[in-house]
């Protein structure tokens, strides 16, 4: 087995530190570069004593008002897991409400007045529309005629007639 | 008439205490059981055994007492609001560490969204640098203090300036003991993840707290 060297020992450093470097074999050969490695060994050395020193560290606990406020919330949370909750009493009076709705409703549609029969009336011809048949009279603004001398007609407008209409 | 009323409330108090003791000793699984069952002191069990654990845990994630608690109450809630959709095949102490690893791992990335946060806890640190010593331990001897004081702030600040991703795994290990199938669980990582982020971990620590220990 060859010697160990300071990279192999670093980078399976975790497994050593957590026990999961179980044969003896390879036990011996972490413990025999820590004896011999100065850099290692205060390596192995800072982290047992870092790690220590964190377990030491005094425990927070929780303040006084936490385990009240823990409880409200949990009574809440309860609450709206349980859903809206309806009394017996409420219950029965809300079914009863219903039921006489029902029966009025019921009775209301027993009872109704049978509807009104419209006699039919005879049907009235419709006149038939008539197209004229002419041709239209067809008006213009001619932008000419506002300075046209002579003009018939006020305002700029002429009223032309077709000569078709004549025939 | 105050005798009656003592004689009636003590044996329900102590039976109330007895049921308690009695859920103190089963584990975490017969405990939720029983809360399923609707004992209603079974959710209380739960809670005394895992709020110190759990705050201290976030606490160290997180680096905010306050802050924590907040976040251990909402562990507790969700815990409650989805027990029932707990696989009691596994362990339930998992199961509470991820709910709360994924809570810090938010209040962290929502922080680093939002500075304010963060200097509010640097303020908060600066307030417990100033407290007096005397509160600690007036037993032991000046020199000791002060050497356990230092000890305690260099070993956690070590613990504070490791990443994000690496001080949840370190602590997980080192202070909860949880082994790494656990830890991967938790984290949601898988074990060649943890085991290298626990190595990078601890190269880092020891590199910060060695020339402190000397």
């Amino acid at each position: 087995m060859p010697r160990m060297e300071c990279a192999e020992f670093l980078d399976r450093y975790t497994d050593y530190r957590d026990g999961v470097v179980t044969t003896p074999r390879d036990r011996r050969r972490f413990e025999r570069h820590l004896a011999h490695c100065e850099t290692c060994r205060s390596y192995d050395t800072a982290v047992r004593r870092g790690v220590l020193a964190l377990q030491g560290v005094e425990t927070l606990t929780p303040s006084e008002r936490f385990r009240a406020r823990l409880d409200a919330r949990l009574r809440r949370e309860a609450l709206t897991m349980a859903g809206p909750r309806i009394s017996p009493r409420i219950g029965a009076a809300a079914a009863l409400l219903a039921a006489v709705g029902i029966a009025l409703v019921a009775l209301q549609l027993a009872h109704r007045p049978a509807p009104l029969v419209a006699h039919a009336l005879p049907p009235v011809p419709f006149p038939k529309p008539v197209a004229q048949a002419g041709v239209p009279f067809v008006t213009f603004q001619d932008p000419r005629a506002m300075t046209a001398a002579g003009n018939p007609m006020p305002y700029g407008s002429a009223l032309v007639e077709p000569v078709s209409a004549h025939h | 008439m105050r005798a009656i009323l003592k004689r009636k409330t003590t044996p329900v108090a102590t039976d109330r205490a007895i049921e308690r003791e009695k859920l103190h000793e089963l584990d975490d699984g017969h405990v939720v059981s029983r809360h399923l069952a609707g004992d209603p002191q079974a959710f209380g069990t739960l809670v005394d055994r895992y709020q110190v654990r759990l705050l201290n845990f976030v606490n160290r994630t997180i680096g905010d007492r306050e802050r924590a608690e907040d976040l251990v109450q909402e562990v507790f809630i969700r815990v409650f609001r989805h027990i029932h959709r707990f696989d009691q095949t596994k362990k339930f102490s998992t199961w509470i560490y991820t709910i709360a690893s994924n809570l810090a791992k938010n209040e962290l990335r929502n922080r680093s969204r939002n500075p304010l946060v963060l200097f509010q806890t640097i303020k908060k640190n600066w307030d417990a640098d100033h407290r007096p010593l005397q509160f600690e331990d007036t037993t032991a001897r000046p020199d000791d203090l002060y050497r356990k004081r230092y000890l305690k702030d260099a070993v956690d600040s070590c613990v504070k300036e490791l990443p994000e991703h690496h001080r949840a795994v370190f602590v997980l290990r080192e202070l909860e003991g949880r082994s790494y199938q656990e830890i991967a669980e938790i984290t949601g990582c898988n074990l060649g993840t943890v085991k290298s982020r626990l190595n990078r971990a601890r190269n880092t620590f020891a590199h910060l707290i060695g020339p402190q220990l000397d």
